[in-house]
Formats: structure tokens, sequence, C-alpha cells
């Protein structure tokens, strides 16, 4: 009985094969062809490389001056590393981004000002701020990296911050009483802001800081319509 | 006994063979006719070709991402890789399929990494060609991420009687819409196709060509 079993599924799958490989060898291909290509496609990825350190500013018991600090400590700097073998080498833009400060509500915006070193061949520097009183966030410089050009530029953009006394003036007077009395100082204009002490004590009193912003850099990759 | 058993089995083989010669004896003797028919019935191989001839390479060294349309634009040495195919069937047809397999390993110490599938795009055109049809797969007409390999680009069928060639373009890129170069100090993305800038000049792709055919 058991051999018989046995037999009947042996047979069924021999037949199951049989029949199989009957109608597979019926789909067979009479005719097939495969060949690879010898030389492989191959992409290899370029380098572009851009880091950027700012060194800040912290300035201290400040009031109204002719020209910016310069001490240590007194200016921000920006140090650029690049190197890119793009053809169109790296863009890249310094901004001064303004802080939300909760300390101070009377922010009186200082006057920003920008210089770059020059190095010739390897990096241009477009769009000097001038000084200019920033409001928002602005550019204070661009520049561009030439290709396949290393750049190590340490502190290569600085950046002063002050309250420029032609523009600010602390008194409890209206600029009238100042103009009436015969005080006005040569560097008092019609656009400058009048500040009373008490407000501008208030500015950094308590720790307090009276306006800061941070120094961002963003680098791309070239454009042919760039600046120069 | 043994002897009887033999002689009857002698007798049996001679009977046998008396009763073959009596009837086909008596048919031969009876009616002969010979006649060989004067056109020959012939049976002779049909012609079947096909060929896959390599043409130029994709050799792109300094690789940045480009947008689709600047991918599907390469052209020129080093950025196409072009083939022909070439094939006739004296009756039926020859089908065949074109797939990007898996190219080799760099050898470059300094591309040792290889690329994402997602960031390869391909692109692949071809001549219009009466006899050797070609369709491509959805999306490579227009640019399309390689997503994995093998990747079939296209199949077609040659019907052509004659010998008939048709030319094929292959184009890839570093696509711009999904790849992105990218340091910045608060950078917590980690997506596959997003690469700081020393990750990404270590990296590599390679494909070959492979076409198969059946009829």
């Amino acid at each position: 009985m058991s051999n018989n079993s046995s037999k009947q599924v042996l047979l069924s799958v021999i037949g199951v094969a049989i029949l199989v490989v009957a109608v597979v060898g019926v789909s067979f291909a009479f005719f097939s062809y495969t060949t690879t290509g010898e030389t492989p496609n191959t992409v290899k990825t370029g380098s572009i490389i851009f880091t950027a350190s700012t060194d800040s500013l912290a300035l201290t018991n400040v009031f109204p001056t002719q020209s910016a600090y310069t001490g240590d400590g007194e200016i921000a700097t920006v140090s650029i590393n690049g190197n890119t073998t793009y053809a169109e080498g790296i863009d890249f833009v310094v901004r001064a981004i303004n802080v939300a400060n909760a300390d101070a509500t009377n922010k009186i915006i200082p006057t920003i000002t920008v210089t770059a070193a020059n190095v010739p061949d390897k990096v241009t520097f477009t769009d000097h701020y001038t000084g200019n009183t920033i409001t928002g966030d602005t550019v204070l410089c661009r520049g561009h990296i030439n290709p396949n050009q290393e750049v190590a530029l340490t502190d290569a953009i600085t950046i002063t911050a002050f309250y420029d006394r032609t523009k600010y003036h602390i008194t409890d007077n209206t600029l009238e009483a100042i103009t009436n009395a015969g005080i006005k100082p040569d560097y008092v204009t019609g656009a400058t802001t009048l500040v009373k002490p008490a407000d501008w004590n208030a500015l950094s009193a308590d720790g307090k800081t009276a306006y800061s912003f941070k120094i961002q850099i963003n680098a791309t990759q070239g454009t042919a319509g760039r600046l120069q | 006994m043994e002897n009887n058993v033999k002689k009857g089995t002698i007798s049996s083989i001679i009977g046998a063979i008396l009763i073959i010669l009596i009837v086909v004896g008596v048919t031969y003797a009876f009616f002969s006719y010979t006649k060989t028919g004067e056109t020959s019935n012939q049976i002779s191989t049909g012609e079947i070709s096909f060929q896959f001839i390599d043409g130029d390479e994709i050799n792109i060294t300094n690789a940045f991402p480009i947008s689709t349309a600047e991918g599907i634009a390469l052209t020129g040495e080093n950025n196409i890789c072009t083939f022909v195919i070439k094939g006739n069937i004296a009756q039926g047809d020859i089908n065949y399929t074109i797939t990007a397999i898996e190219g080799d390993p760099s050898t470059d110490p300094s591309k040792t990494n290889r690329f994402y599938d997602e960031g390869i795009f391909m692109y692949i055109e071809s001549d219009d060609v009466e006899g050797i049809t070609f369709t491509p797969t959805e999306g490579y007409q227009e640019g399309k991420a390689v997503g994995a390999l093998p990747l079939v680009l296209g199949t077609g069928t040659v019907t052509a009687r004659t010998e008939t060639t048709r030319n094929f373009t292959v184009k890839m890129w570093i696509d711009d819409s999904v790849v992105r170069i990218k340091d910045r100090e608060d950078n917590t993305d980690t997506t596959d196709s997003i690469y700081t800038s020393d990750e990404y000049m270590s990296l590599y792709y390679s494909i070959k060509i492979q076409v198969e055919a059946n009829a």
C-alpha cells in the first residue's frame, strides 16, 4: 500500500517535470546573444571646499566716537579657506545678521564698516559695505575664489562697529535748543539722533546689550554671471 | 523435452521468415514503380545576425551637480556613451534589451565610495530607424534617477530583413535636484543625497551597458 503511494507520487512528479520541460522547452529562444560594453562609464566627483571662521568684537563702555575702534577685541574678523576644481570657482557672501535683542527696548544701531584684504588672482572682494547704518540683514561683502586656487586667508575681512558722533548726540536738549544756544558743535547735523542721557545709560544697564549682530558667511558654487 | 522446445523455436523462426519473404517477394514481383520528383524539396537555414558595437564611453572626472536640462544637453568626448546595434533576421523578430549594470569598482584611491543610486540620473536617446524599433523605459527619455542597478534602459525589436544599424547615446550625471553638498555648523540632515565637502570628493559611479537579444 505504502509502496503504491510512493510510486504514485514519484510518477506524478516525473509527469509534472516532463510537462514543465515540454512547455518551457517550447518557449526557449532558438537564438540568444548577450554582450557587455568593455569600457565602464564612470563619473567621478570634483572637489569643493570652503570653510570660514569669525572672531567677534566685544565693545563695552561705548560712547559716540569720531572713528571706529581698532584695538584687540574691538574688531570682528573673518578668515576664509577654500579650494575647488569647479570651473566657476566659489562665490561667498558675508552678512551682518541682526540678533533679536530682548534686553534693549530702544536699540541704537551702530555704523558698520568693512574692509577686505586684497589677494590678487585668487580672491576677489566686491560690494564692500561702506559705512551705512545697517538695518535688518545686511550684505557686508561678497567674494569669489578662483578655481584650482588654494586660499587660506586669516583675518581676510575686518568689520568694525561704532556709534558715529555725527549721527548720535547725548543730551536732554532738543536739537533746536542746542542750535539756538549757539553751542552747536560742528559734528551736529540735521540727521543727528538725540538720545537722552537716561536712555543712553539704560541701553546697557544691568548687563544689557545695546546692540548685537552676528556675522554669517554663505558660500555657493560660482556662477558665470557672478559679480566680479 | 529440451530438444523438442529448441526444435519448435527454430521452426517458428523459419516459418516467420518464410512468411515475410513470401509477402514481400510477392509485392515486389507484383508491381514495381519508381519516380523521382523533378523539383527538390530544400531546407536552408535563415540568416540571423545581431551585433552590439561599443563606441565612446563616459569618463567624467570633475563632476558637480547639474540640472536635468544640463545633463541631457551634455555632449562631447568623455561626456556621453555611444553604441550601435546592428542586426537582421530573415524571418521573425529579434527582441533585445539594453541594461545598465554595475561597472568596475574604483581603482582611484581618492574615489573610494560609490555614489548613491538616487543621485545619478541617466538618459537614453536613439535615432529612428526602420527595421529596428526601440522603446525607452519610462522616464529615461527625459532623464531620471537610476534608482538601482541593473537598470533596464529600454527594449526593442529587430525586424529588418537586411542588415540595419541603430545608434544609441546614453548620458549620466549627478542631478542637482537631488544632490546637495552642504557644510554648515548646524547640519543635522543625514539624507543620503546630502554630502559634506569631504564626503562628496570621495565619490564615484560606474556602469556598463549590457545588451541581451533573443529570437
